[in-house]
């Protein structure tokens, strides 16, 4: 799969499109955005880089943003990217708070934002399962991701806690393997 | 005025560096320092604050400029969302250009190896953790569900699903 290295301008648009274009969290769209519509990352880069960028503190897309300009074009095009994806959708949340404080209790407006969240989830879902469905071949990769769902889901585990425990056995299983 | 800049900016600095997970890990925190700790709101405004940050296009961590601009206006917004990005985005670059220095080293590549099923399960994780957020029954498990199968076996842009989503709910009503 080849990839194209944005310039600094091309990553404060890019990003500000995907921010843009994100209901309820821009993690469904983002997968399909960087991989195959403008093809910054490849599938696996996308993987081992948006699961650092949830290890991490800070928004997970906007740590994405940080990452792909530092990579493409240094603290400049990191800079670039971050205030296209923090910007522009700050001043139209405004604009909407502003606006929907009149709306907030007609009862459509509430049903149609319900809807838009449940499909929101169901990008989310389908970003997971792509990630998952390239784990074929390690059965124990497959028990970590089921493990940090039901640890995150289930039992509750913060989400720090599920991270700096998953990795390290995620490393050791991973390393198990590789000597065997 | 300028008190209300300040601990806005103390505040949102101090959630940058332990809000891991992005905005929908962060609204318990932030209900606490705002409306416990800081009286900034009340708890009908936070919630329809949470509201827009979720149906706003754009990530969740919206909820910190929104915060900033019921507190202070349009300069609290762009002082909470500086305060809350500039740690947290250091900190991205730092260990960014820490693992790329040493891409061959035998320990990034096992981390970035492990790295991966860590992210499948986050995003199944928080896909379902979202769509029991949505607070809309049946309707909500049978919207994602269908979203979740659809644009896992056919790769259009996902815009299209949250149009057809919104065209559901507003008929529903």
């Amino acid at each position: 799969m080849e990839t194209v290295t944005p310039t600094p301008l091309q990553l404060l648009l890019g990003f500000a499109q995907l921010s843009l274009q994100g209901f309820g969290g821009v993690g469904g769209q983002s997968l399909h955005f960087l991989t195959r519509d403008r093809k910054w990352l490849t599938d696996a880069e996308f993987a081992e880089d948006s699961a650092l960028c949830q290890a991490l503190p800070g928004p997970n897309t906007g740590n994405l943003a940080l990452i792909v300009g530092d990579r493409a074009a240094g603290t400049l095009g990191a800079v670039c990217a971050l205030i296209g994806f923090a910007v522009p959708s700050t001043v139209l949340a405004i604009f909407i708070a502003i606006g929907l404080g009149r709306l907030s209790h007609v009862p459509r407006v509430a049903a149609v934002e319900s809807a838009v969240v449940a499909a929101a989830a169901g990008l989310v879902i389908a970003s997971g399962a792509r990630i998952a469905r390239q784990l074929g071949r390690a059965p124990l990769m497959l028990a970590v991701a089921a493990g940090i769902l039901l640890a995150i889901d289930v039992a509750h585990v913060p989400l720090w806690l599920s991270v700096v425990v998953g990795v390290p056995v995620a490393m050791l299983l991973g390393a198990a393997r590789a000597s065997r | 005025m300028n008190d209300a800049l300040g601990s806005l900016a103390w505040r949102f600095a101090l959630l940058s560096v332990v809000a891991v997970g992005g905005g929908n890990a962060m609204y318990p925190q932030i209900h606490a320092d705002a409306v416990g700790g800081m009286h900034w709101l009340t708890d009908g405004a936070f919630t329809e604050l949470v509201a827009v940050s979720q149906f706003a296009p754009g990530p969740n961590v919206l909820i910190v400029p929104l915060v900033g601009w019921h507190v202070a206006g349009w300069l609290g917004a762009f002082v909470a969302l500086i305060a809350f990005l500039t740690p947290s985005s250091i900190l991205t670059v730092v260990a960014g250009r820490a693992l790329a220095r040493r891409p061959d080293h035998r320990f990034v590549v096992a981390l970035r190896f492990a790295l991966r099923p860590i992210a499948a399960g986050l995003f199944l994780a928080s896909g379902l953790a979202l769509a029991s957020s949505a607070r809309y029954g049946v309707a909500g498990v049978a919207i994602a569900a269908a979203v979740a199968i659809l644009a896992t076996a056919f790769e259009v842009n996902p815009l299209w699903w949250l149009l057809a989503a919104a065209a559901v709910g507003a008929a529903i009503g």
